[in-house]
Order: C-alpha cells, then structure tokens, then sequence
C-alpha cells in the first residue's frame, strides 16, 4: 500500500502522579512515555507528548487523532477527544485480553474496580473516590518513611502472621503507623509485607462489593506490587491476573487511543 | 502538697503541675519516639522550671498514650476523662468539650462536676484532625503556625469537595495550578475542617456551654469557621492553654486520689500526716 498514510493515534492519560502518553499504530502501541507530575501539568503533559512523539519519529501534525483522558484532562493544551477514564480501561483491558470480566484499576490515589462483559462494555463499577487508603500515593510515603523503593515493595513477601500487623486504613495514619513500628525496631520488610496485606484486603473489599468474575485483570501502577497482586489472591481466592504485553500504567492510555480511533472508523 | 498531671498525645505531650489549687506550672513538647520518653522529658522540664524534682512530687496521674506504661506516675486516667475534669475546672459552665488534637477528634460531653456523660471519637480517619492541616500548610507551603493568618481577608472561600485528606490536597493543589488565591483556599480549608468537625459534634449533639480544647483550638480561623458552622460561641478557658487540658486534668485527678487514699490510709502520702493503722 504504497504511499497510503500510516494513521497514528495519541492517547493520553493525566492521573493523579504520573501522566502516561503512547502512539498508537496499526500493529499497535508505537512508542510510550510517563512522566511524573511535577510542578504545572500543562508542562507535564507537553513534556510527556513531545517525548513520546519523538521517540514514534512523528511529528503532532502527523497524529491522527489525539485523545485524553484521566483525572487531570483538562489540563492537555492541545484540541483533542475527551474519554471516559472507566470507558478507556474497558476497551483497552478488552482489547489485549477478551476474557477478562472483571478490572481492578489500582492508581496513585483512587481503585477503580469495573465489571465488564464479553463485549468489553462497561456493566458498573465503583470507585474509592472518598478515601486514598491503598493507593500509589501511600505506597510512596511508605517507601520513604521505610527507606525502601517502591520498585522493590513487590518482593517483600511474607505470610500475614510473620508481617507488622497495619491497623489503619487511612493514608495519613498509615503513615504514622509506620513510624511506630519502626520506632519499635520491626524490621521495614515486614513492615512492608504488612502494609502489601493491608492493600491486599482493603482492594479485595472492593472486588467483593462489585462481585468479581474471572477473569480478573488488574491494572494500574499499583499492579506492578507483586506482594499486593498475591495478597489480594489469597484474601479473593481467585486468580488476579497482570497482562504482560504492556507496562500497567499505559491502559488508560491506550484505551485512550482505541476510543479515537473507533470514532474515526465509525466515520 | 504537690501534684502532676502528664498527658502524652500523638504529636505533642504536656505536664501540668498544681500547687493549692491552681496551675504552677506546664510545659508543652513535642513527642518522642517512645511515650515514656516525652512523659519524662516533658515532666522534667516543668519540674526544673519550677525549680522542683521528682522527689517533690506527692501524686501524678498519667494520660494519653502508653499511660500505663509511666513510671514514675502513681495511677493513669483516660484522656476522655481528664479532659472533661480540666475543661470543667478551666470554666464550670462547660458541659460540651470539642478536642482536636494531632490525630484525633473527640467530642466529650460533661455533667457539672465534669464526670464525662457521653462521648464521640474520630481516631479512623485523619480529616478533621490536626493532620487535615499539616497536610495542607505543607501543600501550601507555610509553616502550621501560620496557616491561620493565611485566610485573612479572603473574599470568595472555594468549597472543598473531598472529605479525605490526601484527596482534598490534591485538589488544592489543582487549584493552585488555577491559580486559586491562596487566601481563598485557606478559607475553604477551615471550612472543610469545621464541616467535618461538626459532623462528629452532630453524633452527641451540643449542650451549652460548649469549649474547645487541644492543638488546634490554637487555630483562630478554623475555630471561628466552626463557631459559624455550629452557630454557637466558644466559652473562654480563662488562662488556661487550650493544649493542657488533658494534663490539667489528671493532675486534678491526681488530687482527688491523693486525698482519698489518704483518707483510707491506704498509703502514705508524702507532706500529708500518717495515719496509724497497718500503714
């Protein structure tokens, strides 16, 4: 098809810490950036475009279309369709893995947990839009306070009766709860198992109130804890299954992207 | 005779000393890693000021957390009562103590001897705590202390629509990616924390004569945001600092145990005379 114009897509999702940008192609996802929220997000998102634009070797005027969404959309300077965040996990999640029933979205401030049908149409979902406990966002207070990356939470896997018991849901008293057992000399690897349990139990308690089916998909910065994917199986008593053809926190972008282009194709 | 109330919070302990009925002396720190560590580094410090030593002690009754586990206190008394007993003491028409403190939110409600006849505890969630505040002075980029003086002259609050705080804080961080005036957004902030405080008032309801004590009771604009809020005036503790109450407290209790046990004869108590008995 000589001659004929690749039609590339910008997806483009501003969330709570991080913003999260791919190019998307015929054979899929072309390039990808994140890049942390730091300072004005209007920066950020232009930042994280022009990287992600130069590392597809293309330029914006030779996007097709651009799409956004997230909680911080409203800041993406430039024209663009605006898509639901919950709609974006959908079609991406159903696009990569079509058996998948239930998505349990776990970001840097809200979990998102959406039940889906074959089809990949959104049936409900509910968020914890009314309390940051269990999020990225405490995870990384908890690295700092434990002086442990985050990166490395996901190894500290230990039964629940040989973790640091975490009373707290709260984010802010978590924090605290934290100290104190530092204070108490327990070591920060069962301080981190425990607080790995804790997320484990509180995002189960979603997935119950939605009423989980398999299979279950779970996305978001926080799915890359491997501690909290394996705490959440074993309070569920189900499988949670992480997609490994693309990096957790590019779904929304990606989905971002499909919506574009389904509208495109839809004329 | 000589009597200590020391009172450990989450953020700060306090020591109250008494002498014939009135306050000699008190100190406020901030805590240590450990309970009994503020509790004898705050108690000392009011001792040395008041030229005093341990040895000068006749009672101390201990409060807050890990108030077992202080040594050189004789007995130890829920903060829920000492506050109720210290308010009371501070202004006799108390009958309602809202505490805001570091970590938690409690509304005590007293009978006219300041014996707690009801109570409501927030300790689950950080909103409406001293910690609602911290967050957002450090979002703001001002020290606690001059949070309040931030909302002056505000002339449209914005209305917070989180509860949570961690969420709450990033929206006001969207704002000031808006541009929201800062002062604005500091008044929307006592706002949220004088909603959410009066939430929990709501639970036991407001009986007149109502105080308000703890940290945070040191916050003009949160205090008069929520005297709005609950439409009703603050009574004046006098002199007595806001923050000591807990500790003012369980040294009055410390008070009226002495002189019980010594009534008994159960003890000997040092300054007053010994009774004969099996001692």
């Amino acid at each position: 098809m000589k001659g004929e114009q690749r039609m590339f897509i910008l997806g483009c999702d501003v969330g709570s810490m991080t913003t999260k940008t791919v190019v998307f192609g015929d054979d899929g996802i072309v390039a990808h950036d994140i890049t942390a929220n730091n300072g004005n997000l209007t920066k950020v998102v232009e930042k994280s475009v022009n990287n992600v634009i130069s590392k597809a070797g293309v330029s914006l005027a030779g996007i097709g279309e651009k799409a956004g969404t997230g909680m911080g959309e409203r800041y993406i300077p430039f024209d663009h369709i605006t898509e639901s965040f919950i709609k974006c996990l959908a079609v991406a999640v159903h696009f990569l893995h079509p058996d998948a029933r239930t998505i349990v979205d776990m970001g840097g401030l809200i979990t998102t947990v959406i039940s889906i049908n074959e089809k990949g149409k959104v049936l409900e979902y509910r968020t914890s839009d009314k309390c940051a406990s269990g999020c990225g966002f405490f995870l990384r207070l908890a690295a700092q306070a434990l002086e442990i990356k985050v990166e490395d939470f996901g190894n500290l896997i230990l039964p629940y009766d040989e973790s640091a018991h975490m009373g707290t849901q709260c984010a802010v008293f978590g924090e605290s709860e934290i100290v104190s057992h530092v204070n108490d000399g327990v070591e920060p690897e069962k301080i981190a198992a425990g607080i790995n349990h804790s997320l484990g139990r509180s995002v189960t308690t979603m997935i119950n109130r939605i009423g989980g089916i398999k299979d279950i998909v779970a996305t978001g910065g926080v799915a890359k804890n491997k501690g909290v994917i394996k705490a959440i199986e074993e309070t569920l008593g189900m499988d949670v299954i992480t997609l490994s053809s693309i990096d957790e926190q590019l779904l929304g972008a990606l989905g971002a992207a499909l919506c574009a282009q389904q509208r495109v194709q839809q004329g | 005779m000589i009597y200590v109330g020391c009172d450990v919070g989450s953020l700060t302990g306090e020591a109250v000393i008494i002498k014939d009925d009135s306050i000699i002396r008190y100190e406020i720190i901030r805590v240590r890693p450990r309970p009994e560590q503020t509790a004898l580094e705050v108690t000392k410090k009011a001792l040395t000021e008041a030229k005093m030593s341990f040895d000068d002690i006749d009672y101390c009754v201990s409060t807050g957390y890990g108030r077992e586990k202080i040594p050189f206190a004789q007995s130890s008394i829920s903060e829920i009562s000492c506050h109720g007993r210290g308010a009371q003491w501070a202004n006799p028409s108390v009958r309602t103590i809202i505490d805001i403190g570091g970590q938690d939110a409690k509304v005590i409600k007293v009978d006219k001897l300041g014996y707690m006849v009801d109570f409501v505890m927030n300790d689950k969630c950080a909103a409406g705590t001293g910690r609602f505040l911290e967050g957002m002075a450090k979002v703001l980029g001002v020290e606690l202390e001059d949070l309040a003086a931030l909302s002056s002259g505000a002339a449209s609050p914005v209305a917070l629509t989180k509860t949570c705080t961690v969420l709450s804080q990033f929206e006001v961080l969207y704002m000031l990616n808006d541009g929201v005036d800062r002062a604005n957004i500091a008044a929307g902030i006592n706002r949220a924390m004088a909603e959410r405080i009066s939430k929990l008032v709501n639970r036991v309801g407001i009986k007149e004569g109502v105080a308000i004590t703890g940290g945070v009771a040191k916050n003009f604009a949160v205090v008069q945001s929520l005297m709005e809020v609950l439409r009703v005036e603050f009574v004046s503790l006098g002199d007595v600092d806001p923050q000591i109450v807990g500790a003012l407290g369980a040294a009055l209790f410390a008070k009226e145990r002495a002189e019980r046990e010594y009534e008994k004869g159960g003890i000997e108590v040092k300054g007053l005379n010994k009774k004969s008995g099996n001692g």
